[in-house]
């Protein structure tokens, strides 16, 4: 029955069927086959989506969204430039310092190299750099927008899990600024062989200035994660306190968006939600069949047969968690992935969450890869440089982010 | 007819937008409620479930109308690199699929109201039927956006944004 199951949704897939789609037809034509009660699937689509927990998306979405659009994310540049572009190639340095600010306001990764590839490309290229490769270095420090909290698939991840949003959340902080500080290097080492110039002297005067005017976008990651990690705040409470602020920021403060923009925003970011917990809903159908024909327990037994060596059977996970990523989208690949692999990954003793920060780590990574690189395609669409001569660029930044996701497996302290 | 299709698709379409985005800012103004009644007053009990009925409302209409956008995820470089008339073959198959599973799904989701006519929701009591009608209401919407697709690729028009990747 799985065989079948797993057989009609590879081939729905691949010939185009929408994931969700591709899942509950397939889902649904097992259980026909099996004589399960077809009331299963309305049931579970509905009881996998009914969770306060899955609020904290379209709130994140729509706050990134909003912040992405003008002010805030010019000034955040400003700032990261006074903070470190004095040096030799300094302003790819600031591309990824930018990256790591936006990161910690938005939730996505699409969204954190909109915001910067929009506002940097344009300089990095005045300046002389190669227009191509600070693109894709921008695309690469987007991956970093879901591993630095707040992050849309931890709390995807949290509630197939049944983890706490909150300890993903602070377990992102490490590895999000190892990828940073990573990334960072790569473009200090650019700088040097191609004779970047360097920005602006180092001066506490212009930290100062830009500071103060990228105050209210700064203030953002400090009410959102001072609220949950102090525990005023559930996650999903903290989403909706970023709207109100990001909406009272760009409406009164900086005055960068209309009522109107605000209306389209509204309805943009609920269809954005909408395509991934549709996903979160057929898939709630999916793990039940499994489950119930108990596939993750089999699969797991197949694996810890071949060798129960943890090290060697995560390696094996991260391969595949990195293939996925390369075909699949990330939150429909962590939606497939997750009720597969947690129970092995529990089983070889490692933790729940520090396996959700590899697996989203994985396919955020996934971002970077084409075919399906919504990041290049994202960078390559704002900056208007050929997709082409992005994805050449991009292979120093995707083997020193992959190096960091090996450190991160297994090195336990960078949690 | 095609122009007719058109028409209605882009009529529901209409109302749906609306309907989103007054589902996201009562979202929002809920859990505002919630947050500020529970720091300065007594916590409200019934924010939390209006809060995920909503969001239960909000993805299954929203997956309608990203249907009409052409926003679901779908994996189609396998699909764009065929030459034109296999491709279509595909597409067409992929759309009868579609159109299948939601009117099966339609009619699960009827089934399932009319069995769970006597529960009401654990706070506000209200009738679980009406929380439970999106699943049909969003199933028959979806079957017809995508047999409407269908119809028009069998009439020889080109699809454009077919399931294109999330923004």
């Amino acid at each position: 029955m799985s065989l079948l199951l797993f057989g009609l949704f590879m081939l729905f897939l691949f010939i185009g069927v929408p994931v969700a789609i591709a899942i509950g037809a397939a889902t649904l034509a097992a259980m026909y086959a099996a004589g399960v009660p077809l009331m299963v699937m309305p049931q579970q689509m509905f009881s996998g989506i009914n969770s306060f927990a899955l609020v904290a998306i379209p709130m994140f979405i729509l706050a990134g969204d909003i912040m992405a659009r003008g002010a805030v994310s010019t000034r955040l540049v400003a700032f990261a430039e006074a903070l470190i572009g004095f040096v030799r190639g300094g302003l790819s340095v600031v591309s990824v310092l930018a990256g790591m600010f936006f990161a910690a306001i938005s939730g996505s990764g699409a969204a954190t190299t909109a915001a910067v590839s929009s506002t940097l490309v344009p300089e990095l290229t005045r300046k002389g750099y190669d227009p191509a490769s600070a693109a894709s270095l921008i695309a690469a420090s987007g991956t970093i927008g879901v591993v630095i909290p707040p992050s849309v698939p931890m709390i995807i991840y949290a509630v197939i899990a049944q983890e706490s949003v909150s300890k993903l959340f602070l377990s992102g902080f490490i590895p999000g600024l190892a990828m940073g500080l990573g990334l960072m290097a790569i473009a200090l080492v650019q700088g040097y062989r191609r004779a970047y110039p360097a920005g602006e002297k180092f001066a506490l005067s212009t930290i100062w200035r830009t500071f103060r005017a990228a105050f209210w976008g700064l203030m953002t990651p400090v009410i959102i994660l001072g609220g949950i990690f102090s525990g005023i705040f559930t996650p999903s409470e903290a989403a909706v306190v970023a709207v109100n602020y990001a909406i009272l920021v760009s409406l009164f403060i900086y005055r960068d968006i209309t009522l109107r923009q605000l209306y389209h925003l509204l309805i943009r970011s609920a269809v954005t939600t909408a395509v991934i917990m549709i996903v979160i809903a057929c898939s709630a159908a999916l793990s039940w069949a499994l489950s119930s024909w108990q596939v993750p327990g089999t699969i797991a037994r197949f694996v810890l047969g071949f060798s129960t060596e943890a090290y060697l059977v995560l390696a094996l996970m991260l391969v595949l968690i990195l293939l996925t990523g390369v075909f699949i989208e990330t939150a429909s690949a962590l939606i497939i992935l997750t009720p597969i692999l947690l129970p092995l990954a529990v089983q070889l003793g490692v933790d729940p969450v520090h396996f959700g920060i590899i697996i989203v780590m994985g396919l955020a990574i996934g971002m970077i890869t084409p075919p399906v690189a919504i990041n290049l395609y994202v960078a390559s669409s704002v900056t208007g440089i050929g997709l082409e001569r992005i994805v050449r660029a991009i292979l120093p930044y995707l083997c020193m982010l992959i190096l960091v996701l090996i450190g991160v497996t297994y090195i336990p302290l960078m949690l | 007819m095609l122009r007719l299709i058109g028409i209605i698709d882009n009529a529901l379409a209409a109302i749906l937008k609306p309907t989103v985005a007054l589902g996201m800012a009562a979202l929002i103004a809920v859990i505002t409620l919630q947050i500020v009644s529970r720091v300065f007053f007594t916590a409200v009990g019934w924010t939390e479930e209006v809060a995920r009925f909503l969001i239960i409302w909000l993805t299954f209409l929203g997956a309608a109308l990203a249907w009409h956008q052409g926003r679901h995820i779908a994996v189609t470089f396998l699909v764009d690199f065929l030459p034109k008339a296999p491709r279509r073959t595909m597409q067409i198959a992929a759309l009868v699929v579609t159109c299948s599973f939601a009117v099966a799904l339609t009619w699960l989701g009827l089934t399932y109201m009319e069995m769970s006519s006597f529960q009401r929701s654990p706070a506000l009591r209200i009738q679980m039927t009406y929380i439970y009608a999106v699943i049909p209401l969003s199933a028959v919407l979806i079957a017809w956006f995508s047999l409407s697709d269908l119809l028009r690729l069998m009439f020889g028009q080109k699809l454009d944004g077919q399931g294109g990747m999330p923004e």
